[in-house]
């Protein structure tokens, strides 16, 4: 009785070794629940140790896991291999990033975008802990909380052709984060971010292509994210101009 | 070789590093702190934690009602000074964590929502939806970003402790990027690099929870304490052993056998689904063992049901629950009840440290959940653990700060630096130059499923004795392994090559300690030995490292204010 | 941090073909071009109205009965319903209303706006050619 297989194409990059990228295909048992993760792991356990990738919750929380799957961005620990047509899988490397070895990508420039938002609370005056919490109703909390659910996967400035284009633009993960704060009432550090998010290569570079939602294993909507900035922004400009010396 | 020199060296990124990083820089700004973890640090496993922290933040609750709470749960093995310590500060990290912009669900009032969580009396766990972990570690990760003065090699690897005249120097690693070692030299060194769930083949614990730490303070000569307390959670899904939250059964979630019985009213009737974990997971398998559980491809199993709770109440507080269960097992928890048995999820044992982190090795400290100062004795409570983090993670960042602001740094000649080119030869001259030998995946693999079987839910003198000789032989097989990948480059494999390494060496303490413990007491349990012995071993078991198996002394339990009772939910 | 020791990364360029991967792309690039016709519309629009501006009301309308033109505004309504379809779903995208626990969906914001635009465009035949 012939087994059920299922062939992963996968891309192989040894930089001390190639100078460029090839495939490789392997052939791996197939189970009805397997997800591309569980293929990863059997190459490199029973077939080939040199394949390298990166993982850890298996659970779609801590963002590791991300790659190009039949060309759009996903996760690998969520991506079930029954979900695709047919059962042959190209698995590549996240698109956009450049790539260190195999399926891991360099992350640093978006490490570097997200200390340039200033992700933690600004305020004029703290209060101390011993006081108790800052109150936060369930309405001011919804606000923002959509935004707080990034795992820093990156799939979406794999999936932003902006992005691709000019890699200097903030992108959607980075401006959902600012986002965030901005929306946080406990926060008071709007004007230290809109001049970040506001740039030129800031929000203004977005110009609605929307495939970052598509992308976003969380819900997060970056693409949402980016346009209320946008509308922030606008409004900001308007109110400056109209009240130049005060009025926030 | 090249190497680095900073006040503090913090191994591991989590919860406990992140809190420890800025802990140390907010007592003294102008020290200089390093975080070096294999992962970047939003990778951390803090963040698949799902329940809740607990805290008293109410006029209902009381530090002595936690503190009760925790020496109970863990079958009176805590040291108590060390638990009032924990409940005393626990409310003040909470409220600095939500300082912090920890985005918690809220009551009508605006406070921070509290829920009910297994063993504790009182509703206590302070939660964020059903997604704790992920936003106290991105809000951990994100504050620290404002610090200038904490620096992060992110995906670099510590290999080895560098010890000198018993004082710790700093840290061996290797930096993913370029394959090279280089040496980062620090005054103090505080590991915070979690528990070592992937010993064993069933667990929550993700790839990367492989007790790095633990086995670098091992083998630098400080001891593992209570290695035997292994916690099982009794609502895993089945194959992927991924964490359904207790916070389900918190909200009212029912576990079910295979008669539709509510069968935990006979081993916990007073709080049911809300007992411990321990008791649970025994209670589980027993239902199992009894022909009462229901039979998957996986095993047997029994229900999780929430489908009394209604759509409001899942959408609102466990929407993750509801995503994972959808996802991985194909059920809507509002209609159907989850499949979930018990599996390895935390380690109550790790480095033993005092309450203020500290291992006894000067400049050595941990915190987290790989050490065990201990609060969690022999069972820890659900929520107790992220707060522990918290409270031990700033202990020891102001305890590690207060003693390097007195040193003046350690400088990289002999011996620290011939015990680094030692190291470096030990793996790339060594380990990585095998052309063929056994995978290190079968070798794993074994390791894990030998460990689920011999030192599992429940153990007797012949599964531990095997559980020994197998670690043992194991040891032996890895010696003659082979790395496949021979790259410097991003060499996972030579990494997993490396942390089998790790994973043997604490591994054997646990058969090891567990043999000797005539008693059960907590997450351990024997069959030869069913009762409670507090005569004999309310005390904590010290695993040190030898050329051969692992010796095993001991240390008393410090009692305060509880005397230890039967232990009856 | 030891970068100098690092080997070449691969870095891959955008294909100007990028749009043509997935269907997602391709109608964004299409709704890019939409707005092409819009100007051109709005342009040719604006010159029949200085027509009548400089002249009479019969010298718009028999600008508009030209066959040209009559072509042109046919093509080009196409595309402009098209551009205006897919930013009245956009719309709904970016400013969802909340009722009651749920949001208004972004089609939800598509069928309104086409039955205002349906309205409003029979207000403005109706002022401009047949009053």
């Amino acid at each position: 009785m012939s087994q059920d297989i299922a062939t992963i194409r996968v891309t192989r990059y040894r930089p001390e070794k190639d100078s460029k990228p090839y495939f490789q295909e392997y052939k791996v048992p197939y189970r009805h629940d397997m997800v591309v993760l569980d293929a990863l792991n059997y190459i490199k356990a029973e077939m080939d140790g040199s394949l390298t990738y990166r993982w850890s919750c298996r659970m779609g929380v801590c963002g590791s896991c991300g790659a190009n799957i039949d060309g759009e961005p996903k996760l690998t620990c969520a991506s079930f291999l029954h979900d695709f047509k047919g059962r042959t899988i190209t698995v590549e490397p996240m698109a956009n990033f450049p790539v260190v070895k195999d399926l891991v990508v360099d992350m640093e420039d978006f490490m570097d975008k997200l200390v340039k938002i200033k992700p933690w609370i600004i305020r004029d005056k703290e209060t101390p802990p011993e006081q108790g919490e800052y109150k936060q109703s369930a309405q001011e909390l919804e606000r923002y909380s959509q935004f707080s659910s990034c795992i820093n996967c990156m799939l979406c400035y794999a999936a932003c052709p902006i992005y691709g284009l000019n890699e200097k633009f903030l992108g959607p993960a980075a401006t959902a984060l600012a986002y965030r704060y901005i929306e946080d009432s406990r926060d008071q550090g709007k004007d230290v971010r809109f001049p970040v998010v506001h740039e030129m290569e800031g929000v203004w570079e977005c110009t609605l292509v929307g495939e970052c939602s598509v992308v976003c294993p969380k819900g997060v909507d970056p693409m949402l994210a980016i346009q209320k900035t946008k509308i922030l922004g606008a409004t900001n400009a308007i109110k400056s101009i109209l009240m130049p010396r005060g009025g926030r | 070789m090249e190497h680095h020199s900073h006040d503090i060296v913090i191994v591991g990124g989590g919860a406990a590093g992140l809190r420890a990083a800025i802990a140390a820089v907010e007592l003294e700004p102008k020290l200089d702190v390093a975080i070096v973890s294999k992962v970047y640090p939003m990778r951390s496993h803090t963040v698949s934690a799902e329940g809740g922290m607990a805290a008293v933040t109410r006029e209902y609750d009381s530090l002595d009602s936690h503190a009760y709470d925790t020496i109970k749960g863990s079958d009176f093995l805590a040291d108590q000074d060390s638990v009032e310590f924990f409940v005393k500060e626990a409310p003040r990290e909470s409220y600095q964590l939500e300082h912090w912009g920890c985005p918690f669900s809220r009551d009508p009032d605006g406070r921070i929502s509290a829920r009910a969580f297994g063993g504790m009396s009182v509703k206590r766990t302070l939660f964020a939806t059903d997604k704790i972990g992920f936003h106290l570690l991105h809000t951990l990760f994100q504050t620290s970003l404002k610090y200038e003065s904490i620096r992060r090699y992110d995906e670099w690897f510590v290999t080895s402790l560098l010890v000198d005249e018993g004082r710790v120097e700093g840290v061996t690693t290797i930096d993913m990027r370029t394959g090279e070692m280089v040496t980062i030299l620090g005054k103090a060194v505080i590991i915070a690099t979690g528990g070592c769930g992937r010993i064993f083949r069933f667990t929550t614990n993700g790839w990367i929870k492989t007790g790095d730490g633990m086995a670098i303070a091992y083998r630098a000569g400080v001891p593992l304490k209570d290695m035997e307390m292994v916690q099982y959670h009794p609502t895993l899904l089945p194959n992927t052993g991924i964490l359904i939250t207790e916070a389900a059964r918190g909200e009212g979630g029912h576990l079910l056998n295979k008669d539709g019985e509510r069968f935990l009213k006979r081993y916990v009737p007073n709080k049911m689904e809300l007992g411990p974990r321990d008791i649970l997971s025994r209670a589980e398998m027993s239902e199992i063992n009894a022909g009462r559980g229901f039979d998957g491809p996986y095993g047997s199993y029994v229900h999780l049901d929430l489908t009394h709770l209604g759509k409001i109440t899942i959408e609102d507080k466990l929407p993750f629950v509801k995503e994972l269960a959808e996802k991985y097992v194909g059920i809507d928890p509002e209609h159907e009840p989850i499949p979930v048995r018990p599996g390895q999820h935390y380690m109550m044992g790790g480095v033993h440290t005092d309450l203020h982190g500290f291992t006894g090795m000067p400049g050595l400290y941990a915190a987290g959940e790989v050490a065990c100062v201990t609060m969690n004795g022999a069972n820890r409570l659900g929520s107790n653990s992220l707060t522990e983090c918290l409270v031990f993670g700033a202990a020891a960042g102001k305890a590690a700060a207060e003693y390097a602001l007195k040193l003046s740094g350690p400088s990289f000649g002999n011996p620290v630096q011939g015990e680094a080119m030692l190291e470096e030869k030990r793996i790339f001259d060594q380990l990585l130059k095998h052309e063929q030998g056994e995978r290190i995946s079968s070798i794993r693999t074994e390791m894990q499923e030998g460990m689920d079987k011999h030192v599992g839910i429940y153990r007797d003198e012949n599964s531990l004795k095997e559980g020994c000789r197998m670690i043992g032989e194991l040891k032996v097989r890895l010696k003659n392994a082979i790395v496949e990948d021979k790259d410097h480059v991003y060499n996972t494999e030579l990494v997993a090559a490396l942390e089998l390494d790790f994973m043997l060496d604490v591994a054997e303490t646990m058969p090891y300690s567990a043999i000797l413990r005539h008693e059960s007491r907590g997450a351990h349990y024997r069959t030869d030995y069913t009762k409670r012995d507090d005569a004999n071993f309310l005390k904590h078991s010290l695993a040190y490292k030898t050329a051969g198996p692992p010796r095993i002394d001991y240390v008393p339990v410090t009692i305060t204010r509880w005397k230890p009772e039967e232990r009856v939910y | 941090m030891g970068d100098n020791k690092r080997y070449p990364e691969l870095r891959r360029r955008v294909s100007p073909g990028w749009w043509t991967a997935s269907r997602h792309y391709a109608m964004y690039m299409v709704r890019e071009w939409t707005s092409l016709f819009v100007a051109l519309y709005s342009l040719i629009f604006i010159y029949g109205l200085s027509l009548w501006a400089m002249g009479s009301r019969a010298d718009f309308l028999n600008f508009l009965k030209n066959p040209a033109i009559i072509g042109f505004s046919l093509v080009a309504l196409v595309f402009t319903l098209y551009h205006a379809v897919t930013w009245f779903y956009l719309l709904g995208a970016i400013a969802p209303v909340k009722i009651g626990r749920s949001r208004t969906k972004p089609w939800q914001a598509l069928i309104l706006n086409l039955v205002l635009l349906v309205i409003v465009s029979y207000i403005a035949i109706w002022l401009l050619i047949f009053r």
